[in-house]
């Protein structure tokens, strides 16, 4: 009986000390207590529950968009309001059918105007495509690869894990991830410092390092899935990786720098398109594309 | 401390413990700007209902990525990574910003990378434009037409892909 006791109270215990971050936070919102009382109940809580800190859906936004704005300064946008918005149906369409299919203001699409072939996935879902890599699409299954390959990043988080860990260390001194604090000038200024370093690391891995091989392989077969679950036929991806075998030049910028090899990559996601048959262009999907793709 | 007085204060800790669980597991706020409650856990279902950035739900059961919630009358399906089980505060600093703030509030939304750190970033780094991030941030298209561009592709998501 005694030991029964002992289990039932210490369970309890358990129970109450993993709650505590929301009793926290409830009883702030029914004003119990002072926001400062609030706040050491939540970091109770979270140390016992050893809760990890991490970044919200509206950090990596604003990580994601500063990602871009800085990758716009070295690669001008293609403003053709046609091909974007296309991007943006199809796009939309394959990350609603990804593991990822939210992000905190939603993904959007862009075209590059750059013979460089390249894309790249920012936090947040800003997925940014080069005209030299649409050029390797032949249709939109292949089109589709493209897209899907990069939503696999953003499903995966590959543009946060290329944030140096020592960052995070930083990040943590600033308190600029703990909830509740408020800042002063000079923690406003750290923080805007490590805000700057994460970008910058990002900005570094997308264009210029890239995220490694084994990540690469990791979004190819999510896109794979993506393309398959959207109604896309997945051999579609190593058309278009077969093209771009074709039109890579050694020493080259972009993908060719930042990617394994196409014809890896084929090899590794030849045993799960297998089964999915070649590549016959419908012709509806064929004329829309060819029709959005003018120009390029 | 008698054997009755023991038992008391089991019984107040196991009722606080229950409590604690089942307040818990039930409540998560909505933390992204906008997000579509759906009729099935995919992000291609129709919408049930529209809830925004703090909004509070009831949470039912989770499917893996996807979880049933509540909201008033309304039922239907949520990514899991839109919500969180901590308080959402509203960015009063950036221009999406849903509700005036009070001064604790302004004080509080002080956290995390968001437009305040920004607004600074873009004050040290002058040459970054930020004129195409928005323009980006407006190229949305609706379930509709996701729709439509499906049905025109002849693209069967029940069918898959593998022809």
């Amino acid at each position: 009986m005694r030991r029964l006791l002992i289990a039932i109270a210490g369970t309890s215990v358990l129970v109450l000390m993993a709650g505590c971050a929301m009793i926290a936070d409830v009883a702030q919102m029914g004003g119990l207590v002072t926001p400062q009382q609030a706040q050491s109940a939540k970091v109770f809580g979270e140390k016992v529950g050893k809760a990890t800190e991490k970044l919200t859906p509206e950090n990596e936004y604003y990580i994601g968009r500063s990602v871009i704005a800085t990758l716009l300064k070295e690669y001008k946008p293609y403003d053709n309001s046609d091909l974007n918005r296309y991007l943006n149906l199809m796009g939309q369409m394959l990350a609603a059918a990804s593991t990822k299919p939210e992000t905190f203001s939603g993904y959007h699409f862009l075209a590059l105007d750059t013979d460089e072939i390249n894309a790249f996935a920012a936090p947040g879902g800003f997925i940014v495509v080069s005209r030299g890599l649409l050029r390797c699409c032949k249709n939109e299954d292949a089109l589709a690869a493209v897209l899907a390959h990069e939503v696999g990043h953003m499903e995966n988080n590959h543009a946060l894990n290329a944030i140096n860990n020592s960052r995070w260390t930083d990040v943590a001194k600033t308190g600029v991830l703990e909830a509740g604090k408020s800042f002063g000038p000079s923690q406003v200024a750290a923080a805007t410092t490590a805000f700057g370093d994460c970008v910058g690391d990002i900005v570094a891995s997308a264009f210029k390092k890239g995220y490694g091989k084994g990540l690469e392989y990791e979004a190819d077969a999510s896109a794979v899935r993506i393309m398959a679950a959207i109604g896309y036929n997945p051999t579609g991806l190593k058309d278009m990786l077969a093209e771009m075998d074709k039109t890579m030049k050694p020493g080259g910028l972009g993908f060719m720098k930042t990617h394994p090899a196409p014809k890896d990559r084929i090899t590794k996601i030849d045993p799960a398109i297998r089964g999915c048959g070649p590549m016959t262009s419908l012709k509806e999907r064929q004329a829309r594309f060819e029709k959005a793709m003018a120009g390029i | 401390m008698s054997r009755n007085r023991l038992l008391f204060a089991l019984v107040l800790l196991c009722s606080a413990a229950v409590f604690v669980w089942a307040a818990g597991a039930k409540m998560m706020n909505v933390q992204v700007k906008q997000s579509e409650l759906r009729s099935s856990p995919s992000g291609l279902g129709s919408v049930v209902a529209t809830v925004r950035l703090g909004d509070s739900l009831t949470v039912i059961e989770e499917k893996g990525v996807w979880t049933k919630v509540s909201k008033d009358d309304k039922v239907g399906w949520i990514p899991t990574a839109s919500l969180t089980k901590g308080t959402v505060k509203i960015d009063s600093g950036g221009k999406d910003a849903q509700a005036s703030a009070s001064s604790d509030e302004m004080a509080l939304a002080t956290k995390g990378f968001n437009s305040d750190i920004e607004s600074k970033f873009k004050q040290n780094n002058k040459d970054i434009d930020f004129t195409w991030v928005n323009k980006m941030e407006r190229f949305k298209v609706s379930l509709d037409e996701i729709r439509t561009f499906m049905k025109q592709g002849r693209l069967d998501a029940e069918k898959g892909g593998a022809k």
